[in-house]
């Protein structure tokens, strides 16, 4: 029996310690619960529905990786991907979007605003884990802790 | 009318004929012949008018009526009061189904001193049963010292015109809603395409969570089942994207601009590249003609149709696709696109550039049915025509004709 999993602003697993953590931001219920349970078993994973929060976020998580959804209350995925980017200790911590929108101006804007990835939804499991696992990869080295 | 009846009439109004100047028509012979004269000139003119004219005396009496007005109403004079021209000429308000005052005649009105313009009336009787608008004018007619002599309506028939205005508006009324339809029709389709995008995630990846963690459980066919969804799901979402897609056609058109089309086909078999390594296909060009157009759709259109020429090929054999073009006789750039594919029955060559339609099964040939829909819709944009010949194992001939120039100013959408 696997053990249950929190959705809401909680870390996965006591023993996290060792792990790669992920902070997560979208508004959608299903999609929290469908990338913690995707990713939670390889990462620390945090999720949060807004990014009013995101400098307390960043400075107390310090995530490895961020993933964004683009459509989100009182800040869009792409300004928080810009204040990410822009900020000195979190311009290295890679970003990954994940939208329904796949018009190549919105991709261009993503990686205008410096997102490193762009996933358009529905992606496979697989995709995304991989997507992420080359991220990390190639963060590391870096900024990387 | 005749002359004598008109002269008599005109005379009745002339100052010669009032009881206070009683001798006045016998002053002179010659002065007699003159006004005669005037009098014949007059009803040459009137008789010749294109105008309805009518005149009435002081009292009412209609006195004559062109022949262009008898023709518009249908009747002849007749010596009626006032009060009797509706009724008896069958006059209506222009909601048609109103009968019309009698006292608010324009002509009635001129005759109580009142200058009328641009009056309407409908006149239905049984000569006229289906109506005719008339548009009129009524003046009284004074004599030198100012005293109402009669008045005179002058009208002309407006129902042609009228229904010419109100075809248009009803054009203008359709033209528009037709528009605003499908602008909400683009909007709805791109909106719901995004927004539906969120829910096949979550089939797909709960899909794909089930698989890895419940296999067991689910044994071989529970996992076929599972892969049915998924690749349902799949579908659907490339079919929203592609239905998005076609939406989004509609809304964002560029500018025309000068475009090589030989430019165009070199890019696009650049990133055909790929493809045609895969399939071992080959592409020929030849020279392609310089014209107006959107330079992006053009690339469009030819990305659609070289990638369709080079699907739908034979099995084991490598595609084999012939670009060509030049200028027609009435000045029109062609195109064709030509391939040794597996061509298909020509009884569905309109139906191919329809949205979503496909010939085939999709697990035959990858694709949405989307492309040639494309083609059709940047085709019709620039104002030009796609057209295709086949036949089952003969391969395709796709001929698109474009304007070399288009029309100056905003392309429309």
């Amino acid at each position: 029996m696997r053990d249950k999993i929190a959705v809401k602003d909680k870390p996965i697993h006591a023993q996290t310690a060792s792990r790669r953590r992920l902070l997560i931001l979208d508004d959608d219920d299903g999609m929290k619960e469908l990338l913690t349970e995707m990713l939670g078993t390889r990462y620390e994973v945090r999720v949060v529905s807004h990014g009013l929060d995101l400098p307390r976020l960043m400075a107390e998580f310090t995530p490895h990786l961020v993933i964004l959804d683009i459509m989100m209350p009182w800040v869009t995925g792409y300004d928080l991907c810009r204040s990410i980017k822009s900020h000195p200790a979190w311009k290295n911590t890679p970003v990954l979007m994940l939208s329904a929108k796949k018009k190549p101006e919105d991709i261009e804007l993503a990686r205008d605003r410096g997102a490193d990835a762009y996933l358009t939804k529905p992606f496979a499991m697989q995709d995304l884990r991989d997507k992420i696992a080359d991220l990390l990869r190639e963060a590391r080295g870096g900024v990387g802790r | 009318m005749n002359l004598g009846d008109l002269s008599e009439q005109l005379l009745r109004l002339s100052p010669s004929s009032r009881p206070d100047v009683p001798n006045a028509l016998h002053k002179s012979v010659d002065g007699l012949e003159r006004i005669l004269d005037q009098v014949k000139i007059l009803q040459v003119i009137l008789d010749s008018l294109a105008d309805g004219i009518a005149l009435a005396d002081a009292n009412g009496t209609l006195l004559y009526l062109n022949p262009a007005g008898e023709e518009m109403i249908g009747k002849g004079l007749m010596r009626l009061p006032p009060s009797e021209w509706s009724r008896a000429y069958g006059c209506y308000r222009p909601d048609g189904i109103t009968p019309f005052p009698p006292d608010e005649l324009p002509l009635a009105r001129a005759l109580k001193a009142e200058k009328v313009e641009n009056a309407e009336v409908v006149i239905r009787n049984e000569a006229r049963p289906q109506g005719v608008i008339l548009q009129v004018n009524a003046v009284p007619i004074r004599d030198a010292e100012g005293k109402l002599l009669g008045g005179a309506a002058v009208f002309r028939d407006i129902t042609e015109r009228r229904r010419i205005e109100k075809d248009l508006l009803s054009k203008t009324a359709e033209l528009a809603y037709a528009r605003a339809e499908r602008e909400q029709l683009e909007l709805f389709a791109h909106l719901a395409s995004h927004d539906l995008q969120e829910p096949l995630q979550k089939i797909i990846g709960f899909g794909d969570l089930l698989e890895e963690r419940s296999a067991r459980e689910l044994g071989p066919k529970g996992l076929e089942f599972l892969n049915h969804m998924r690749d349902g799901a799949l579908r659907m979402a490339y079919l929203m994207d592609a239905l998005s897609q076609f939406a989004r056609h509609g809304l964002n058109g560029r500018k025309f601009e000068t475009v090589d089309l030989g430019k165009v086909a070199r890019e696009v078999l650049e990133d055909l590249e790929l493809r045609l390594k895969k399939t071992g296909g080959h592409v020929e060009v030849g020279p392609l003609p310089v014209l107006e157009a959107d330079p992006l759709q053009m690339r469009e259109l030819f990305q659609n149709l070289v990638s369709n020429a080079l699907k739908f090929h034979k099995p084991h054999k490598p595609p084999f696709v012939r670009v060509s073009g030049g200028t027609s006789p009435e000045g029109n750039a062609v195109i064709a696109v030509e391939d040794d594919g597996i061509g298909f029955d020509p009884a569905y060559v309109d139906i191919i550039f329809r949205p979503f339609e496909r010939l085939c099964r999709h697990d035959e040939f990858e694709g949405t049915g989307i492309g040639l829909a494309i083609c059709h819709k940047i085709v019709l944009r620039h104002k030009g025509t796609i057209t295709a010949k086949t036949a089952p194992g003969k391969g395709t001939l796709f001929t698109v004709t474009l304007p070399l120039t288009q029309e100056v100013g905003e392309a429309p959408a």
